[in-house]
């Protein structure tokens, strides 16, 4: 019985940091419905994941960039969470405004889970970074040259 | 282990020996050829190698020497079984022993057997360039060699007694038939027989052979020729351990000979398997990232640490393994025991290990079946993983390092911080603590927080390298910021760090020694830094920033002007440093040296020099300006445009092309070659666009259009460089313009047009709230209306801090200071010029308020220094006259009377100096010519300062040339003539409403300055002259 219950709980909570992972923003209400389901986490990889989320909810970038850094270098071997945690953090580098680092880390994921759909987002964000690069690099150009 | 248990193995099989040894020596004795190998035979079938080996080798003693064909197969046949068992046995020496001599002698029918078996003991003893010989004789799979001559059976019923070595026919037809039935397992009998052809090795044998040959190669560190055996194995391999450990160790190799992208597809199919688990594979991994990262591989380097398990969980996977042989070999499950010896070191149990073959197996063991040998070698390897240090630690260190190379920096923080945390007053803990604020500072930029935990660690740590670090990193971090007092701070504490004789602590101190003299050149602190460069030499002899300690303390000499000991130690640099990057700058800073030292010629050498050695350094258009100021100064104006030409093409910073280009312009003004000024001017805004400096160029080209008398444009052009840059502090070319629009104001505009100009100026200055435009607009209308000295003084009432203040309103307020003969300012006036504004135009009335500080506080020397550097930027400008007068002041103060002379009678020999310096020098000659008592010379003097420059300086020093005469006809005693001075001094409409006049009106009394006052009130005037012989007056 307390192994089924386990294993519900878990369930939600991933289903629930996939929603948070997914939409980005969210409201007063929903962020707090997650505060209330983070502290009945025990899994520190779920827990990290799940607090990173809401830093990101809340504006936090840099706090959730950091909690999930904590997650990737320190359980990199946890299948669950590594590969969405990683590709996220991808992005919440380019939302740094450091799309070098953005750059390396969708790299390392579309290495790391090649032939995975997390490695064609990877793909996909690295398209993104390369022309937000370019469109950088073309308005400084413009600048000069006013 | 290994060794333990090979040491063990022997130590059995020799007791065993003895003892087998001490009962059976007469039985052999007495014992047949015969009777041996039939014993030998027995020993086998019990597997009872220690005995058999006995037999055999007593066997090959007796036959030694014999050339019989039967015999010499039989002896054949004993030294391949007894290579056989050694190998088992693991005694790769014997095994080699008897092996080579069986591939070496006839006949040899088993070839392949005993060169695969040959290859494997030679890579166990480490003889790898013998076992791939063998593993390549092996694999051209040799064909049994028979005896010269011999191509059929023996035919035992014909053999001799002797032949049969005490057998009958019967007897050795029974011993093959029986070696016929025990097939090949080690208990075989010894047959002298001609077995069937030898089969090909199987599939597991060849990857043996390949394993065995790839790792000799890799021992030999032969990368290239280890590549091939490898991929066999992981084409073929069956189990996958094996063909995991192969592919680690082709990454290995693939690293070795920088194959990375082949390595980085290994490392993802290794990715996907279970490899990782096999304790080989896990060591193998950890070497491999580190080989990928020392390669800068980071990805790969990365992935491959991710791979690395924690011992706790690589145990825990061995244990189900090992549990799983153990029930096949119908031993019971048994956990992994880990626990630290009476030595303090960690080790393993393995229940009844070791129990099949020593004697004193444990009460666990009693009455269990042996363990298989792969059991036993499970075993070793665990054993090998407890023993180890933890690891777990170290791999989350380098992936800290691999994240931080790599490019992710918050990972790389996450990972050394939490060594750091685990670890903190370890070395690990600190290296990983010093790396974590290097990323926070490169490229998180997070420098409040470096501060703060650096600083919070400097507190509780002095010893070893983990402070050093940390002052580096802080060190970095303020460097970053360019906050370099900061830097300085820190030298106290660096003072305090405990004494060190690591090389690499010392590295690090000499670093943080030698980042702190740098941080003194910043700061101009030139002496300072002398001191810290010779700290870093001498405390730290050949360094590695013996060279760069070298090369900034002759830099520290050149700026501290002492220019001699600057040259010296720049050759000296050459000599020992020949091959230095640092020549081409050292070449160039020694004709600077030359050129400060005014050896012209000698300077244009070096900087030729320059341009013909190095003409792609960047130095180089330096050594171009440089030389072009030396030709322009001589006259040869088309080689200086040619050098100043070059000098702007080859120039890689945009100072290094402002310079030439207004020098060149300064150059064309002299000849009027207006057009060229606003064509190289164009030229430069055109290539540097708003990198240029604007307000300079903006200067240039009004003052060329003044000269072509278009001065309502020249004062439109000036008046927007001025809003348009006039905020920005650093803008001297603004400066500039404010100086030559004071001049266009008050020299070439009529009333109108100065009015017109005024009420711009006004407007702006009301429509502008930002603090440098408003001072330097401010200082531009009290300049034209001449009330600098006013201005002045309002700023320094209103001006606490002097941040915002541009050049021109600090000189206005050494003026005022000046005027007021308050000096007290002076070193702060100076010090803040030189720090940021240093080639501004307006840094001479700083120079002039610190001279007179330092003579009026008798600090003769230092004064003497001022002046003289103040005359080396100005020259014989007018407004840097007074450093020539001080000149002769301080000499005079110093008793030098003869150079005091000299000093002052110099500043009527230059031109430009004509009016109030003339005045002034003249009445200090007479106050030098009093103080060594020759009056009359003093008093033609003082009369000079009267007669003909009464004009100047308001009659001031007319004035107190009057007094001074009177004195020294006193002094002669001439009263007449004294009367008669102040006399003439009151008829002197230049000085006689002067506050000096009341002397001559309380000497000559009230009645006698009445009287001349109602004469010139009646309009007379008279020309009251003192004459007075004296020698060398002019």
């Amino acid at each position: 019985m307390k192994k089924v219950c386990w294993i519900l709980m878990l369930c939600s909570v991933v289903g629930l940091s996939w929603t948070a992972d997914a939409q980005g923003t969210l409201s007063a209400e929903q962020i707090q419905a997650m505060k209330e389901r983070l502290s009945a986490l025990t899994n520190p990889v779920a827990r990290l994941f799940f607090q990173a989320n809401i830093y990101r909810a809340e504006g936090e970038t840099e706090q959730a960039l950091r909690t999930l850094a904590e997650l990737n270098a320190l359980y990199a071997r946890e299948d669950r969470y590594i590969g969405r945690s990683e590709l996220l953090s991808a992005e919440l580098y380019l939302e740094l405004g450091m799309p070098d680092q953005a750059d390396v880390t969708a790299r390392q994921v579309q290495m790391f889970y090649e032939g995975t759909e997390l490695a064609e987002k990877a793909g996909v964000l690295r398209e993104q970074i390369k022309q937000s690069k370019k469109s950088s690099t073309d308005a400084d150009g413009n600048r000069r040259s006013e | 282990m290994k060794l333990v248990r090979k040491t063990i193995v022997c130590t059995v099989i020799f007791a065993w020996g003895c003892v087998v040894a001490a009962q059976t020596q007469d039985e052999m004795a007495e014992m047949s050829t015969g009777g041996l190998l039939s014993a030998a035979g027995r020993s086998l079938s019990a597997e009872d190698y220690g005995t058999a080996i006995l037999y055999l080798t007593e066997y090959l003693e007796r036959m030694d020497g014999m050339d019989d064909d039967r015999v010499m197969a039989m002896t054949q046949a004993v030294r391949l079984k007894l290579g056989q068992i050694s190998a088992y046995l693991e005694d790769p020496a014997a095994a080699v022993k008897y092996l080579k001599q069986y591939t070496e002698n006839l006949p040899c029918y088993r070839p392949r057997e005993a060169w695969k078996l040959l290859a494997l003991n030679y890579y166990e003893s480490g003889q790898f360039l013998q076992s791939i010989s063998a593993v390549t004789n092996a694999l051209a799979r040799p064909l049994p060699k028979e005896l010269p001559g011999k191509s059929t059976k023996v035919n035992y019923d014909e053999l001799s007694k002797e032949e049969m070595a005490g057998f009958t026919a019967r007897q050795i037809k029974r011993l093959e038939r029986e070696a016929a039935d025990a097939g090949t397992a080690l208990s075989e009998s010894i047959s002298s027989d001609r077995p069937d052809a030898e089969p090909d090795f199987t599939s597991e044998e060849l990857v043996l052979l390949n394993m065995t040959l790839a790792e000799s190669y890799s021992n030999l560190e032969n990368w290239q020729a280890s590549v091939e055996p490898y991929q066999y194995v992981i084409e073929h391999a069956g189990s996958g351990d094996r063909k995991g450990y192969a592919t680690m160790q082709l990454v290995n190799s693939l690293i070795a000979l920088k194959e990375f992208e082949e390595v980085q597809s290994l490392i993802f199919q290794l990715y996907r398997t279970d490899a990782r688990y096999d304790i080989r594979v896990n060591m193998a991994l950890m070497s491999a990232a580190a080989a990928l990262f020392d390669e800068e591989q980071f990805d790969s380097s990365l992935m491959l640490y991710r791979m690395v398990l924690p011992r706790d969980e690589l145990v825990a996977h061995q244990e189900q393994k090992m549990n799983l042989l153990r029930r096949k070999a119908g031993l019971p499950n048994v956990d992994i025991q880990i626990r630290t010896n009476e030595f303090g070191r960690v080790e393993s149990l393995f229940g009844n290990k070791f129990a099949d073959i020593s004697s004193e197996g444990s009460d666990f063991a009693e009455g269990l079946p042996p363990k298989p040998m792969e059991l036993i070698k499970l075993e070793e390897s665990v054993g090998v993983l407890v023993s180890l240090p933890p690891y777990e630690d170290d791999v989350v260190y380098r992936m800290g390092l691999a994240f931080m190379r790599a490019g992710r920096p918050w990972e790389a923080v996450a990972a050394l911080d939490t060594v750091a945390k685990r670890d903190p007053d370890g070395d690990k803990g600190q290296l990983a603590f010093a790396d974590s604020l290097m990323v926070r500072i490169d490229p998180l930029e997070k420098y409040e927080r470096v501060e703060e935990l650096g600083k919070q660690f400097l507190k509780q740590y002095a010893e070893g390298l983990g402070p050093r670090r940390v002052a580096h990193a802080l060190t970095v971090s303020y460097q970053k910021q360019e906050k370099w007092k900061e830097i300085k701070a820190l030298l106290p504490i660096i003072e305090q760090f405990g004494e060190s004789d690591d090389s690499v602590t010392r590295q690090y101190e000499c670093e943080l020694f030698y980042m702190q003299a740098i941080a003194d050149m910043v700061l101009l602190n030139y002496k300072v830094a002398l001191a810290g460069f010779d700290r870093v030499l001498i405390e730290f002899p050949n360094s590695h920033q013996q060279e760069s300690s070298t090369y900034w303390h002759a830099m520290a000499q050149l700026f501290l002007k002492n220019h001699q000991d600057a040259l010296d130690e720049f050759t000296e640099f050459s000599k020992s440093w020949p091959e230095s990057d640092w020549l081409p700058s050292v070449a160039f800073h020694s004709g600077l040296c030359l050129f400060g030292m005014e050896q012209y010629e000698e300077a244009k050498v070096r900087f030729t020099q320059v341009i013909d050695t190095w003409p792609d350094e960047p130095i180089c258009s330096d050594a171009r300006s440089m030389r072009g100021d030396l030709y322009a100064a001589d006259g040869a104006l088309d080689e200086a445009q040619s050098d100043y030409e070059a000098a702007i093409a080859s120039a890689r910073e945009v100072r290094q092309a402002t310079y030439p280009v207004f020098q060149m312009a300064s150059m064309f003004e002299l000849e009027e070659r207006y057009d060229e000024i606003l064509a190289v001017v164009g030229a430069y805004l055109d290539r540097y666009g708003e990198e240029a400096d604007i307000a300079k160029a903006a200067f240039w080209i009004g003052k060329t259009k003044l000269a072509q008398g278009r001065y309502d444009e020249a004062v439109s052009a000036y008046l927007d460089a001025i809003l348009k840059y006039g905020n920005e502090l650093r803008q001297d070319g603004v400066d500039l313009i404010i100086n030559e629009l004071i001049g266009v104001a008050r020299s070439r505009l009529d009333e109108a047009q100065q009015q017109a100009l005024e009420k711009n100026l006004q407007i702006s200055l009301a429509e502008t709230e930002r603090v440098p435009l408003q001072l330097r607009l401010r200082v531009l209308l009290a300049s034209i209306e001449g009330e600098q000295l006013e201005l002045g003084q309002q700023l320094i009432d209103e001006l606490d801090d002097l941040e915002q203040a541009p050049p021109p309103a600090l000189a206005l307020i050494c003026d005022a200071s000046f005027a007021q003969q308050n000096y007290s300012r002076g070193e702060e006036m100076l010090t803040l010029f030189l720090n940021r504004y240093e080639d501004s135009e307006y840094m001479g009335s700083a120079y002039k308020l610190r001279g007179f500080q330092l003579f009026d506080e008798g600090r003769y020397p230092e004064a003497l220094e001022i002046a003289q550097e103040a005359q080396a930027l100005y020259g014989t400008e007018l407004d840097a006259v007074w450093a020539q007068i001080m000149k002769g002041r301080i000499e005079q103060k110093l008793g030098r009377v003869d150079e005091a002379r000299k000093a002052l009678r110099a500043v009527l020999s230059v031109r430009d100096w004509r009016g109030e310096p003339y005045a002034e020098a003249t009445y200090y000659l007479g106050e030098l010519e009093e103080s060594t008592g020759d009056l009359r010379q003093a008093f033609a003097w003082y009369q000079r300062a009267y007669i003909q420059y009464k004009g100047y300086a308001n009659g001031y020093w007319a004035a107190e040339g009057y007094l001074a005469s009177a004195r020294c006809l006193k002094g002669l005693g001439m009263e007449v003539e004294r009367l008669n001075t102040y006399r003439a001094m009151l008829f002197d409409r230049y000085v006689n409403t002067l506050p000096q006049a009341d002397t001559a009106r309380k000497e000559l009394g009230a009645e006698v300055a009445q009287g001349i006052d109602q004469m010139i009130a009646q309009g007379l005037y008279t020309n009251v002259v003192v004459k007075l012989s004296a020698e060398g007056s002019e």
